[in-house]
């Protein structure tokens, strides 16, 4: 009965968080003027390089699935991003979070719905019009719906993955008020760990080993390379990659409830 | 021209108070000044890894990408500590209707808003620019001549008057438009052409670049500059520059002819 009750706030939550998102449709829309003239940079850049190379592959990637790993990496962030750190910081120095913990769902349940619909806003009016878009700009010849099946498998827990760290750099607030400057060393920790600013190949393989080990591929390297369809890929390494990102989702889950039980001590709203 | 002083006057009054407030907050200024510097240096992480992994870019050696690289980070992080704050500034204003007040001031409206776009922040940038340069330079044996010495100056003055009008075209669309959501976003996409080397493009695309909308400018011609081809005709460029400059006031009057603040 009272899980009932949750599931129905939840989703009742849900909703109205998609309401609001629906009013800035035009905002997510802009999108798809951006995203192209990042392609046709992309795309002279890494043309003259493959030009200069002599060779049709670097590291594994044609042309095509070079400049669809930039693609990607923003249809990546379309579907996973979300500025829970940044909300808990405002609402921690407004006082704002007093009306959350009053709510009868947990604060991280709140930034939860609102990331999903966040999200969902994201799919509609930016990735399924996008990839449509680009797709008739430049074909993704080497995508089959098998390969994008597992990409949004793969990107599910890529959310939750992004969500969870987000979480956890949100909990720093309690102590700090205001976490801009932990939140633009943990964009630069993302970009830069997680491939996507340049793909993780490109690392000498001693980054690359060390880098296996941390959560950040798993946002980004791992579900393009399913979106790319690369040799490398198959139904072991898919499975392989979803265990491993559940188990980050566990580990940072159990991390981000331990910070936060132990910051709200921390928390101090006047009135 | 007593605009003119008075603007720059209004500058570095604007400039000083905002130092004094960042230093109110001296530990996050610390913070963020260091996360500009690892920031910024992250472009050419990227580049030494793209050079050393592939043959690089046509007709550059590593070094020579390297002062592109710290042409741009000196040149972005300059621009920046100058103007930074101009995009935040004027969307606030025409959001919560204070582009008003200014109207009323009287010194120009425009000359105020480019005025209040100081920002220390970007020291980190400038530096690891200048250090990249520093490097390069001495790694490619470059000597400086007088005559090379002042295009690069001018070279340099011609991207901040660039940069100064793309800031100025900015903010006309801001007060025509008000809905700011991603606009400075589209200008990001669009200078990304100025973030490689000319001759990576089309001739078509490198023209655009130099003489349409000259972002260019802005690191291309510095670095070809110190390189040595000072036959890049100089004051055509800085002509060009100053030519964006007066189209950009040109669009900015025309934007502020028609606003119209909240009352309709």
């Amino acid at each position: 009965m009272l899980k009932n009750k949750k599931v129905r706030i939840f989703k009742k939550l849900i909703a109205m968080h998609f309401q609001i998102f629906l009013n800035y449709k035009w905002g997510f829309l802009i999108t798809l003027f951006i995203v192209p003239i990042y392609m046709l940079v992309d795309f002279l850049v890494f043309k003259a390089i493959y030009s200069h190379n002599g060779n049709n592959i670097i590291l594994g990637y044609n042309l095509k699935q070079m400049v669809w790993y930039f693609i990607c990496v923003r249809f990546t962030y379309q579907l996973i991003w979300n500025f829970t750190d940044q909300s808990l910081s405002n609402k921690i120095i407004s006082g704002d979070l007093l009306i959350d913990l009053l709510k009868p769902v947990s604060v991280s349940t709140i930034e939860l719905t609102h990331a999903i619909s966040l999200r969902l806003a994201g799919v509609l009016f930016e990735f399924i019009p996008g990839l449509i878009l680009y797709s008739l700009i430049y074909f993704p010849d080497f995508l089959t719906p098998l390969s994008l099946l597992r990409f949004l498998s793969v990107i599910l827990f890529s959310f939750l993955l992004y969500f969870k760290l987000n979480y956890l750099v949100g909990t720093l607030a309690f102590y700090t008020k205001n976490n801009s400057s932990f939140i633009a060393i943990k964009n630069i920790i993302f970009g830069f760990c997680g491939g996507a600013l340049i793909p993780l190949d490109f690392l000498p393989q001693v980054a690359q080993k060390v880098l296996h080990y941390l959560p950040f591929e798993y946002i980004f390297y791992w579900p393009i390379q399913f979106f790319l369809n690369r040799e490398l890929v198959n139904l072991d390494l898919w499975l392989k990659t979803i265990f491993i990102q559940f188990l980050w989702v566990i580990i940072l889950s159990i991390a981000s409830r331990l910070s936060y039980n132990s910051a709200l001590k921390h928390f101090c709203a006047v009135g | 021209m007593k605009s003119i002083i008075k603007i720059f006057r209004y500058f570095i009054k604007y400039s000083k108070l905002t130092i004094a407030r960042q230093m109110q907050y001296r530990l996050n200024f610390f913070l963020s000044t260091t996360i500009a510097l690892v920031g910024t240096s992250i472009g050419p992480l990227i580049q030494l890894l793209i050079v050393t992994n592939t043959r690089g870019y046509p007709g550059w050696t590593l070094e020579q990408v390297f002062l592109f690289q710290g042409i741009l980070l000196f040149t972005s992080g300059f621009s920046n500590m100058l103007f930074g704050n101009v995009k935040n500034h004027i969307i606030g204003l025409v959001r919560k209707g204070d582009l008003d007040v200014l109207l009323l001031k009287p010194i120009p409206t425009i000359g105020t808003i480019i005025s209040s776009g100081f920002n220390l922040e970007q020291l980190g940038s400038i530096f690891a620019g200048l250090w990249l340069i520093i490097w390069a330079s001495l790694k490619l044996n470059i000597v400086l001549s007088p005559l090379m010495l002042i295009a690069f100056f001018i070279a340099i003055l011609s991207g901040i008057i660039i940069h100064m009008a793309i800031n100025i075209i900015f903010s006309a669309i801001a007060v025509k438009i008000v809905f700011t959501g991603r606009l400075a976003e589209i200008f990001h996409a669009i200078s990304g052409f100025a973030n490689y080397p000319l001759e990576l493009f089309p001739k078509a695309v490198q023209i655009v670049f130099l003489f349409l909308i000259p972002f260019a400018v802005m690191v291309y011609i510095p670095t070809r500059v110190l390189l040595g081809h000072i036959s890049i005709n100089i004051i055509t460029i800085f002509a060009v520059s100053i030519m964006f400059f007066l189209i950009s006031l040109l669009i900015w009057i025309k934007s502020i002819r028609k606003y119209s603040s909240a009352g309709g």
